[in-house]
């Protein structure tokens, strides 16, 4: 693929569609990890997949939209951005991984990559490029509210429940 | 980070806090990933054990009752003990549990197999388990049980390390709780929650020079299959439970090497690391019970069996002596040092440092869980500090019972007759005082450590050392009068 503005914007793009691709696979493995163990937070993450997928499918419409039918999915994304991953290697052990944490997890990892695409929208200079990492930065900073959404809604079920 | 003085210029160097250098055992030695790679090299290294133990166990019932006469006192009591806590644990970190016996039949049904693996789809996992594969009640997912278990096995030593029978009475009812437990809760229950001598193990086990680690944790994070945890067709779901993405202390990894077997990324691997100064956190009151509990009971044995109060010795032979008053004082005294007082007094400490360091931000309960890390290399090494005459002064019945296991009068290697003869006794207090002194020295190093990640000013990190550093100091000057005299 030569380097021209089109191509830049459409790698990019092609890029995000695999990251979305693989954190639907992590997040259907920790599906797995923590079903019979914990089936309230094996929702969770069953639910993120789902959203991932969501996701994934939203930027191959716009890929769709500008490029014709994306490629078929070749190697996985170098990259760790937005890679979602257990915190705590006891978890399982000390049952220490609620909806709550699982929900944290899942915003931390949006975050991470929201503020990959804002590095890199400020350190490329080339306009097309910026374009497409300004759209990914925008599209992660819907998920982030997303998961915050859910988290204060969490926060607040549980407050109630206190009182 | 918290820091007294905002306008203070001095700080903690930041190269200081740069992890410790480990070395790639795998990478040097591809053999020995070859060899752990083996589907059946768990089995193998166990069966020699499986048939040591069938063994103490014959003795137990059919030996002579006489405890250094008998291979079930002598093997395990002097022979393993030293070797477990001496050796296997510093070096090897949680090695024994490579090798230990006690789960093998609760895997065995688990697995229906002892070498090949299953896949499946039993809860959380990609293999194909036997049994109710139940979660563990989650108020007992700690090692409180094996911080009381251990506590209470303690309390009978001097029958447990004077009469076969109870020895194998003991070894027969973890068996049978072992397998019990594997046939209703999932994966190594047993080991992670009751097993008594796990307890300690993953306590020391963060001293241990080698790690079994991820080589790059970013992998890790990349990772779709979690096979680690998960396991595939290639090995078991981690018995243990435990994530090798961000393992980060050897506590709870029990060596089984499963997930070198199913790593898609080959991406596992065993270091060697320096002694006691990677793993440096404490992270919950059970474990800073169980580091309280085991200084504690190096304490109280080495009064009993080494010290010159003979009175001692008879409350806790209660078999015996036959003085129930003096054993249920003695019993009662011991927990009440270990569960409370001792306890106690590094509490004290720890709100000392927070008054003397002024510092008010940084939470008491954080202070406790993480100095207690000084606990952990001082307990060790006052544990091999005990241990060491009982080898010296008893090593010679492991020559002449391995020619006699039974005391039935054999001779199988001509060494059944080899006299009670005990190893240069009188070195023994020039070796226990430097093996006491390396545990003040690493037990110091590591408050200290592990104080520079919770303040920046150097002031105040001093400061905030002295009341705990005290109490190790203390605590050393208390086993060096019990060992020198």
């Amino acid at each position: 693929m030569n380097a021209t503005p089109a191509n830049v914007g459409r790698a990019a793009l092609l890029r995000g569609i695999r990251i979305e691709a693989r954190n639907a696979g992590i997040y259907d493995s920790l599906t797995h990890l923590f079903q019979g163990y914990d089936d309230s937070v094996a929702t969770i993450f069953r639910e993120m997949a789902s959203e991932e997928r969501q996701h994934g499918a939203e930027l191959e419409r716009r890929y769709g939209e500008r490029f014709g039918p994306p490629p078929s999915p070749g190697e996985e994304p170098k990259e760790v951005i937005e890679a979602p991953d257990l915190d705590d290697p006891e978890a399982m052990i000390f049952d220490s991984m609620d909806v709550e944490q699982a929900l944290q997890l899942g915003l931390r990892a949006e975050e991470n990559a929201r503020e990959f695409y804002r590095r890199e929208t400020a350190r490329t200079s080339d306009p097309e490029l910026q374009k497409a990492y300004r759209e990914l930065g925008e599209f992660e900073e819907t998920h982030v509210r997303l998961l915050q959404e859910k988290l204060a809604e969490r926060r607040g079920a549980k407050d109630s429940a206190a009182r | 980070m918290v820091t007294a003085n905002p306008i203070a210029e001095a700080t903690v160097p930041t190269e200081a806090l740069e992890p410790p250098w480990r070395f790639n055992l795998f990478a040097r030695w591809p053999w020995l990933k070859r060899l752990v790679r083996m589907r059946s090299f768990q089995f193998l290294v166990i069966l020699p054990n499986l048939f040591m133990f069938y063994l103490f166990i014959i003795s137990a019932l059919f030996g002579t009752p006489v405890g250094n006469r008998n291979i079930i006192i002598v093997f395990v009591w002097i022979l393993w003990w030293f070797m477990l806590i001496a050796v296997l644990v510093p070096f090897g970190s949680r090695i024994w549990c490579t090798i230990c016996p006690l789960p093998f039949f609760g895997d065995w049904i688990q697995r229906r197999a002892v070498i090949r693996v299953r896949t499946g789809k039993s809860p959380g996992t990609e293999n194909s388990f036997f049994g109710l594969h139940k979660r563990w009640p989650k108020r007992l997912s700690n090692i409180w049980l094996q911080n009381f278990g251990f506590l209470f096995l303690a309390t009978f030593s001097a029958l447990l390390v004077t009469r076969p029978i109870v020895s194998a009475a003991v070894f027969g009812i973890l068996f049978l709780v072992a397998t019990v437990l594997a046939l209703v809760f999932r994966l190594r229950t047993f080991c992670n929650y009751v097993c008594p001598i796990s307890g300690f193990l993953s306590l020391y086990a963060m001293t241990a020079t080698v790690e079994l680690r991820s080589v790059d944790k970013d992998e890790c994070l990349k990772c779709k299959s979690k096979a680690c945890i998960r396991g595939s067709d290639k090995g078991w779901a981690c018995p243990w439970n435990v994530y090798m993405g961000k393992l980060d202390r050897n506590n709870y990894c029990g060596l089984c090497f499963e997930c070198v077997k199913s790593c898609p990324n080959d991406n596992i691997s065993l270091f060697v690391r320096p002694f006691a100064t990677s793993d440096v956190v404490v992270r919950g009151y059970d474990e800073v019970w169980k580091a309280c509990i085991m200084l504690v009971l190096a304490l109280t044995y080495s009064v009993m069996l080494l010290g010159p109060w003979g009175r001692f010795k008879d409350w806790a032979n209660v078999s015996e002596a036959r003085n129930w008053a003096g054993f249920g004082l003695f019993a009662a005294g011991q927990a009440l040092l270990a569960l409370v007082i001792f306890p106690g007094l590094y509490y004290v400490s720890i709100r000392l440092a927070k008054w003397y360091a002024r510092a008010d931000s940084v939470p008491t309960k954080e202070l406790f869980l993480k100095y207690a890390y000084m606990l952990v290399p001082m307990g060790l090494l006052a544990w091999i500090a005990f241990s060491v005459p009982l080898l010296m002064v008893n090593g010679a019945y492991i020559i002449s019972v391995a020619s006699d296991p039974l005391g039935w009068g054999m001779n199988l290697f001509g060494t059944a007759d080899f006299p009670w003869t005990p190893l240069r006794p009188h070195w023994v207090p020039f070796l226990q005082v430097p093996i006491l002194l390396t545990g003040l020295y690493y037990g110091l190093r590591g408050l200290h450590k592990v104080g520079r990640r919770i303040f920046t000013d150097p002031a105040q990190l001093h400061r905030s050392l002295v009341p705990p550093a005290a109490l190790l100091v203390g605590v050393t000057l208390v086993f060096l009068k019990l060992f020198i005299g």
